[in-house]
């Protein structure tokens, strides 16, 4: 069973909530951002909480991205991360840990590489899902093809704008979970998040029984704790991604820790 | 029999003009290749087009302003001294450069500030590069009252002074971009993100053919003007059609709209002049065509100057409306067609072109339209003095001159 599948099929079971946390491969180097992966697996294991790592593959232009997984990317990018070296770090992330992994990758990356190649060397390096922010279900169904075939997830997004009328075909062709825009824009911190939010997931859920997982925005745990109501995972990027790049020569995790523990206290069971 | 030519579709079956097809598609470039958050906004827009292009009454309004505001339509006009002096074939420029606001940019923004306004958004962004755009889209904001953000690499701030205060003074808001290359691609970046905060309320002005569909084929439509006329003008003053028409291309629209109205007249040759810059390798130049490959970029598959990992390249040109690592869908698909060649000029042989034609001709040129008028220097020297060359004068030079005074060790502030 695909390793994304099976976490969310567990959760259900035992009424959790999992935990997505963002990080970017490369910033500060591609073996800290996978000790903090192997580290925030850990805290949730002790804290009986599922963990599902959403790797951010690094790219030139993200157009949904805001200014702080935009510099983030960029000081990756400055040091030489290539996607084979990204390949290379997940295949040894695998010889420690069997928590899910999700790439966010930009159809430029993906397209570049071609499709069938980028996708198998994902799955054969331990990729269990991807996301692929710039490819709108109409322009998917090649890729949904491939996916299949790999048994590798290909998750799908819905924003606030997103129509009643098109909520169907993502749904249906939604595989893993879905990725709820919790708010309308590029991704960041933000004080509050909006109030039609649980209305918003709850007409998502009459559409599919895919998990729905929640991200953009969320920084706090009070957050954390609203999202938990209604979503089956809580998605945090950029208050993640701003402490990763904050961490010093000496790669010290300990502030990486304190934060992640307060973080996501409120999903622990 | 009256019904069975009105049966006979005006562009034929086999026309290349036929495109995109309705999922934006110029043969396999274009497309939609954005976030879901701006898939509202795109379907919206597509469909309000549609809707004010079977509306005589948007025409009629656009055709009003065209005339009227902006001075169309322009001379298309024999290049004299131009020609005596390379000794061959008879150039001719289609004179966008007299239009208000300077250049060809202003075709586009008038129509797209009306759809705006159908729309019911108060407020319009805009990129820009080498200011132009910018420049144009203030100005129809200014027209039609509408709130107006240009975001501009911090880079083309200093280079464009000139066009940032003309912005403001018009009420635009210039916000400078210090993100990657800090220049046109940057700026189109921060643009689209800004857009996707606020599709509800506010109307993206793209300011080439380029971006997710309908931009392209919007701009392209607007643009066209620029062709119908020269078609026009050809026929009334050389009986005939020219025998080459050739533009400067960065994402294209000054090229798209003079060439479109020509895809089908296969004795006319078109020509797209690409910024050569510095030299061929990566990073040097901006000539996508000529040294790029099959990509994503900006919402679009289409050439693109990108490594090996689909990350883009840094570019360089001498100008600033050039300095772009993609090229709009629909030139790609006329490039593969092989419909239109693409070439490219240098830096140093923009600036020659752009001293040659203020000197011989007293029409000082956009450093981007110099650009194209160094390959037609060199193509008319090649051709008989029997046939006729038509050059895009996309825009006028005033905002380069202090770039070239800089690049010439002037100092003229």
């Amino acid at each position: 069973m695909n390793r994304i599948d099976h976490l969310f099929e567990e959760a259900r079971q035992r009424q959790q909530v999992a935990f997505v946390p963002f990080l970017t491969a490369g910033d500060p180097d591609l073996e800290t951002t996978f000790r903090v992966a192997r580290l925030i697996a850990d805290i949730g294991q002790e804290k009986n909480i599922p963990v599902l790592v959403e790797l951010g593959f690094p790219y030139s232009d993200p157009l949904a991205d805001g200014p702080t997984i935009q510099t983030s990317y960029a000081h990756s990018l400055d040091r030489g991360t290539t996607v084979p070296a990204i390949f290379e770090s997940v295949k040894q992330f695998r010889q420690e840990s069997s928590a899910p992994l999700a790439g966010m990758v930009s159809f430029s990356i993906v397209h570049r590489r071609r499709p069938e190649a980028f996708m198998k060397q994902a799955k054969d390096s331990g990729i269990d899902g991807l996301i692929i922010p710039d490819l709108p279900v109409e322009e998917s169904e090649p890729l949904r093809t491939i996916a299949n075939s790999l048994d590798l997830k290909l998750i799908q997004l819905v924003a606030p704008t997103t129509r009643p009328d098109r909520l169907p075909k993502i749904a249906s062709s939604a595989t893993g979970f879905l990725y709820y825009i919790s708010v309308t824009g590029i991704t960041g911190e933000r004080r509050s998040l909006p109030v039609d939010l649980q209305k918003r997931v709850a007409e998502l859920r009459e559409q599919t029984r895919v998990p729905i997982c929640v991200g953009f925005g969320v920084s706090e745990p009070e957050q954390v704790r609203s999202i938990a109501e209604i979503a089956d995972g809580v998605i945090v990027g950029s208050a993640l991604v701003r402490r990763v790049g904050e961490i010093g020569p000496d790669r010290d995790l300990a502030k990486i820790e304190s934060f992640i523990r307060e973080l996501i206290q409120p999903l622990a069971r | 029999m009256a019904s069975l030519s009105e049966a006979t579709p005006s562009t034929p079956l086999e026309s290349l003009k036929r495109v995109p097809d309705p999922a934006g598609r110029f043969g396999p470039y274009g497309g939609r290749y954005v976030p879901e958050t701006l898939m509202f906004a795109l379907d919206q827009l597509e469909a309000e087009y549609y809707r004010a292009k079977a509306d005589p009454a948007f025409q009629a309004e656009l055709d009003h302003y065209l005339r009227d505001y902006v001075g169309r339509p322009n001379p298309l006009y024999f290049a004299r001294r131009l020609t005596e002096h390379l000794g061959g074939a008879k150039i001719y420029f289609k004179r966008e450069d007299l239009n208000h606001t300077g250049a060809h940019k202003i075709n586009n923004t008038l129509g797209q500030a009306l759809l705006c306004l159908r729309m019911g958004k108060p407020r319009i962004i805009a990129e820009t590069g080498a200011g132009q755009h910018g420049v144009a889209s203030a100005t129809a904001a200014a027209l039609f009252g509408l709130e107006c953000d240009v975001y501009m690499g911090a880079e083309d701030v200093r280079r464009q002074k000139l066009n940032v205060f003309k912005m403001q003074q018009m009420g635009a808001r210039v916000v400078p971009v210090e993100s990657g290359s800090r220049t046109l691609r940057d700026a189109i970046n921060e643009a689209m993100r800004e857009w996707m905060g606020s599709v509800e309320r506010t109307h993206y002005i793209i300011g080439s053919v380029m971006g997710p569909h309908p931009f392209p084929m919007i701009v392209r439509d607007f643009q066209s003007i620029i062709g119908e006329e020269t078609r026009r003008q050809s026929l009334d003053i050389l009986g005939r059609l020219p025998d080459a028409v050739v533009a400067c291309v960065g994402g294209g629209s000054n090229a798209a709209g003079i060439f479109y109205p020509f895809i089908d007249d296969k004795g006319v040759e078109l020509v797209g002049v690409e910024a050569g810059g510095r030299g061929s390798s990566l990073g040097d130049h901006a000539a996508t065509i000529s040294f790029g490959q099959k990509g994503i970029l900006h919402g679009m598959m289409t050439y693109v100057l990108a490594d090996d990992d689909g990350q883009t390249s840094p570019v360089h040109s001498v100008s600033a409306g050039l300095d772009y690592p993609g090229i709009g869908p629909e030139h790609s698909f006329w490039r593969d067609q092989s419909r239109v060649a693409y070439a490219s000029a240098s830096d140093d042989d923009a600036l020659d072109a752009f001293r040659m034609c203020s000197r011989l001709e007293g029409i000082i040129p956009a450093l981007e339209t110099a650009h194209a008028i160094a390959h037609v220097m060199q193509m008319a020297r090649q051709r008989s003095r029997d046939e006729v060359i038509v050059l895009n004068m996309s825009g006028r030079g005033d905002k380069d001159c202090y770039e070239v005074a800089r690049l010439m060790g002037e100092k003229i502030d």
